[in-house]
């Protein structure tokens, strides 16, 4: 009975009235900040950080996690309304999102994303509670001969993004591929494609470059085609899901809730392939596949649990090793740190009360979000009524200060300028930009995995096929490439044949 | 506190007289609000420093002394910025060995002259590394660890944070001094770096110690060697590197820059305050408790130690043949 | 000559090939190595390769096979100046202006994209949006920004 115990000690902790508030702080804060263009988690986090140096380090982090998962929630909310992912992993959410909010079924595709969200979240809270050790020996398993083999699987499951040409799905893979070259080389050191400009050291900015090709290129889109279409958005219609609705995403939340569990435990980018994993899947299987980019409610549903769902499990390798698994946790690494406690594998046993005091306040968060922004998706949806041309200049603002606040320079403000003109030369030549986004953040990833693998295998390329879990990732792979491969041939043959 | 009054005295004095006299001098300083620049992200060591000394100058001297982050290029987006800033005393900026004694050589182009640099006011805090091997190695002291890298060059690697990293350059050093071959497999970030360390995808690192620590304290990963030139704290059972290998010294520091041509008078005044924070017992004992030592020197005796770490790193550098960015 | 069938595809094939092309050119100086021994160029000539291919084959398709035919919407020079100068407006005048200004200017200035614009409007929207961003980022998330710059102070 010690996991009842323990989690009796977490409830005692997380529903101590003073850090219920500090989590309620943290998730209003975080949506209501995570719903500005451009300003998703990390950026959140950064911002609000000091506000906690003063709070007790379990307050401080419970807060902080409402933070997070807040802005994330929030990011889904502009990806769905405005068709801007303030992060990568809502930028599967816009396809569909954006979509069915064009059809005036924002609401429905809002409430979708939050119940999808709070029942990933709980079972993936609950996961966390009875299984965290163990599952942070996945996380240990997977070296950089498996990271590369996953990343080449999320590859071939990008194709999936794209609902018109396959080679154009290509072309933009590569195309985003090469654009993650930007910056210094890992391995090495030295500078690429940088033209001397310190601020491209790092490489370009993941949300500069996708509010550009996204969000602004969507504006002028829009004003394209002004004078046939009075308002951007058709009339709303019915705020929340009909039963219908309510049935289709059941088995997508399901599917998508564990995916993004497991995925999500993974440090090297797993939470950040959950979503596209859990939206590929779900074109797959799913009997609604004709739907899917033209406003299919599973679209939304799978990946916005999967999200969530990793979400929550991205705590696992910092809870239970001490090890920061991305920026976010990094962050909170930091945060706890100068709170006076360092994380390590010990931190189960020597602070007891912070664990299980954050894995319950994380499901306190869940609900909090959900009940908080169920009664505010009618806010959101009348947003949409206003009269486009007085919308669009306060989102062009808006995304020029989220540029700005990424690293306090203006040149993330240019970066973005630059990539609506890209965007929109792509939107002419009918590319999708989704595809060319996942390119973008799986190709460095790629790239020094398979470097670091080789160097760590003294250059033997066979550390892919000896590695057991490298093998099984590869075969399905391989597998999906010849399913998304062989329909697709068929079809342009039918196709050639009708003409 | 009366010191905070007499600052606040003073700097309502020094605005009586501010339209017949120059606004520079150094007895009003500061007058308004102050800027520190950290050219790194929020939530990491050099951030942590400034926002811990920062909150105490603002209690000092009764302004508010703002953190910025300008993160980018391993500072030098930041320190470019800087080094472009008013010299009046308003802007001030955070500086560590890697953006101001390693990147002096790593990189051919500097986003400001590098011969003018900066005034430095205060070394604020150093961070020991720690060597730490994954257990499976089955070295437990650095002679038996040389031992097996002469057995067999190049067949062993070492994780670092990034090419130039204070982590990556101390494996250098270590390499350099001890005349054996290692593989340096490069990370983006030192979590992911200790990560595979841990299991045991690459064999050793020279980690920042408080992290670290607590990885030797579960039996993760063995300690070596400290790369200070004392004992750490949080290690006091690991010998130092210098033991081995005597003047070995590898450690990450964190100290307070002016623009360059910032009036001396304001930057003694600003570096003292500094001295004195870093002696206070509260915030010694929260530096310690991040695994960090606090320093506090002289603008004069900074700007040496800066010159000899630039010159050791620059060494290291060539005979590691680390190629130039 | 062979009439193109595709256009779009075909304008499309050919500006892979040229991105593909300048990612070879600029990066031409890296250091390839080979398949064992992978430099910093290596990557960088594979993918460029890559994308001059699928560039190549986009484009000899067009050649061959019918596009469809869904109309392109009319082109719209002045949104498209508009939209495209905001941010590049924003940046360059945002330090010397301030926040406030600038986004005043901004919002006024990017209305006029729309043919739905009153100049009433786009002057009010322009002064509630730059009073809503200065409180909010600057006092609330104290965004390191001023609301005056240092050309508008005195």
């Amino acid at each position: 009975m010690e996991f009842v115990s323990d989690l009796w000690l977490g409830a005692s902790t997380a529903f101590l009235p003073m850090n219920l508030v500090y989590c309620f702080v943290g998730v209003l804060l975080g949506t209501a900040i995570g719903v500005l263009p451009g300003l998703g988690p990390t950026a959140t986090i950064a911002m609000l950080l000091p506000m906690t140096f003063e709070l007790q380090p379990v307050s401080a982090l419970i807060m902080l996690a409402g933070i997070f998962y807040g802005a994330q929630y929030g990011g889904s909310t502009t990806a769905i309304l405005i068709n801007l992912p303030g992060e990568s992993s809502s930028v599967v959410t816009a396809i569909d999102g954006y979509q069915m909010a064009r059809k005036g079924r924002a609401g429905a595709a809002l409430a979708t994303a939050a119940l999808g969200s709070f029942f990933a979240g709980t079972v993936s809270t609950l996961l966390l509670a009875v299984a965290a050790p163990p599952l942070a020996e996945i996380a240990l398993s997977f070296g950089p001969a498996e990271y590369f083999s996953l990343m080449i699987l999320g590859l071939v499951a990008s194709v999936a993004l794209a609902s018109g040409s396959l080679l154009k799905a290509f072309a933009m893979i590569v195309f985003g591929l090469a654009l993650g070259l930007v910056g210094t080389d890992v391995e090495t050191g030295a500078a690429r494609y940088t033209f001397g400009i310190p601020e491209l050291y790092d490489g370009l900015n993941f949300v500069a470059v996708s509010m550009g090709i996204f969000g602004i290129c969507e504006i002028l889109r829009n004003l394209e085609s002004e004078s046939e279409r009075t308002v951007g958005v058709k009339r709303v219609s019915g705020l929340m899901l009909a039963k219908d609705d309510l049935k289709r995403i059941v088995a997508p939340v399901l599917r998508g809730t564990a995916l993004g569990s497991i995925l999500g435990v993974l440090p090297g980018g797993g939470a950040m392939l959950s979503s596209f994993a859990a939206y590929a899947l779900e074109k797959r299987v799913s009997s609604n596949r004709a739907e899917f980019g033209k406003g299919a409610i599973e679209g939304i549903a799978a990946p916005e649990s999967a999200n969530n769902a990793g979400a929550q499990t991205s705590f696992i390798p910092m809870l239970t090793l001490g090890i920061p698994g991305n920026p976010v946790m990094a962050l909170m690494v930091g945060a706890m740190i100068i709170q006076g406690i360092t994380p390590g594998p010990n931190v189960i046993s020597s602070q007891p009360a912070l664990f299980w005091g954050m894995i319950v306040s994380m499901w306190i968060g869940n609900l909090m979000l959900v009940v908080l922004n169920l009664p505010l998706i009618g806010l959101w949806v009348r947003l949409l009524t206003v009269p486009y041309s007085m919308l669009f200049p306060a989102i062009i603002v808006f995304c020029c200060i989220g540029a700005y606040s990424i690293n306090n320079n203006i040149f993330d403000v240019l970066v973005m300028a630059g990539f609506s003109i890209v965007g929109f030369a792509l939107s002419k030549m009918r590319f999708e930009p989704a595809p060319l986004l996942l390119g973008f953040i799986l190709g460095p990833m790629l790239e020094e995995n398979l470097r670091r693998a080789m160097l760590i295998g003294q250059g033997n390329p066979s550390i892919f096929v000896t590695s057991p879990l490298s093998l099984v990732l590869l075969l399905i792979a391989v597998g999906l490439l010849a399913l998304v491969l062989s329909p697709r041939i068929r079809k342009t043959r039918e196709e050639a044949f009708v003409e | 506190m009366t010191f905070k009054r007499l600052v606040k005295i003073a700097g309502f004095a020094g605005l009586l007289m501010g339209a017949a006299f120059q606004p520079l001098s150094a007895e009003e300083y500061p007058s308004k609000s102050v800027t520190i620049i950290v050219p790194f992200a929020a939530g990491g060591n050099t951030d942590a420093f400034a926002r811990l000394v920062g909150q105490e100058l603002d209690k000092r001297f009764g302004q508010r002394f703002i953190i910025e982050n300008k993160p980018g290029a391993g500072g030098n987006v930041g320190l470019g910025d800087l080094s472009r800033a008013k010299a009046d005393g308003y802007t001030l900026g955070m500086g560590t060995v890697s953006s101001n004694a390693i990147n002096q050589t790593l990189y051919k182009v500097l986003p400001y002259d590098k011969d003018k640099g900066f005034a430095p006011v205060s070394l604020v805090a150093t961070l020991p590394n720690v060597l730490v091997v994954n257990p499976k190695l089955s070295v437990k002291t650095v002679p038996e660890l040389i031992d097996l890298l002469k057995k067999e060059p190049g067949k062993h690697t070492y994780a670092s944070s990034g090419v130039g990293t204070s982590i990556h350059l101390a494996g250098e050093l270590f390499s350099t001094r001890a005349g054996v071959k290692m593989t340096h497999v490069s990370y983006k970030s030192s979590g992911q770096a200790i990560m595979d360390v841990v299991a045991g995808h690459v064999d050793m690192m020279f980690d920042n110690i408080p992290t670290a620590a607590e990885q030797v304290k579960a039996g993760k990963v063995l300690s070596l060697a400290v790369t200070s030139a004392g004992k750490a704290d949080l290690l006091p059972e690991t010998p130092t590197m210098a033991s081995y290998f005597p003047g070995f010294e590898a450690t990450s520091w964190h100290g307070l820059f002016a623009p360059p041509g910032t009036p001396p008078e304001i930057v003694e005044k600003v570096s003292k305050a500094v001295g004195e924070i870093l002696r206070e017992p509260a915030m010694r004992q929260k530096l310690e408790g991040m695994g960090a030592k606090p320093e506090g020197n002289t603008p004069a005796e900074f700007a040496k130690f800066i010159d000899v770490e630039t010159k050791k790193w620059a060494e290291t550098i060539k005979a590691a043949g680390v190629p130039l960015q | 000559m062979v009439g193109i069938r595709n256009g779009r595809d075909f304008v499309g094939g050919l500006s892979m090939m040229v991105t593909g092309g300048l990612f070879l050119w600029f990066g031409r100086d890296l250091e390839v190595g080979n398949s064992f021994q992978m430099g910093s160029g290596y990557f960088p000539r594979l993918l460029s390769s890559l994308l001059i291919l699928i560039g190549l084959i986009m484009a000899a398709k067009s050649v061959v096979v019918e596009g469809d035919h869904d109309a392109d919407t009319p082109f719209n020079p002045k949104a498209l100046l508009l939209v495209i100068g905001a941010p590049l407006f924003f940046a360059f005048a945002l330090t010397p202006l301030g926040l406030a200004p600038t986004v005043f200017l901004v919002t006024a200035g990017v209305s006029f994209a729309s043919i739905y614009v009153r100049s009433v409007r786009a002057l009010a929207l322009g002064a509630g949006l730059a009073l809503f961003a200065s409180i909010l980022f600057t006092r609330l998330l104290s965004l390191p920004l001023e609301v005056f710059g240092p050309w508008l102070s005195f």
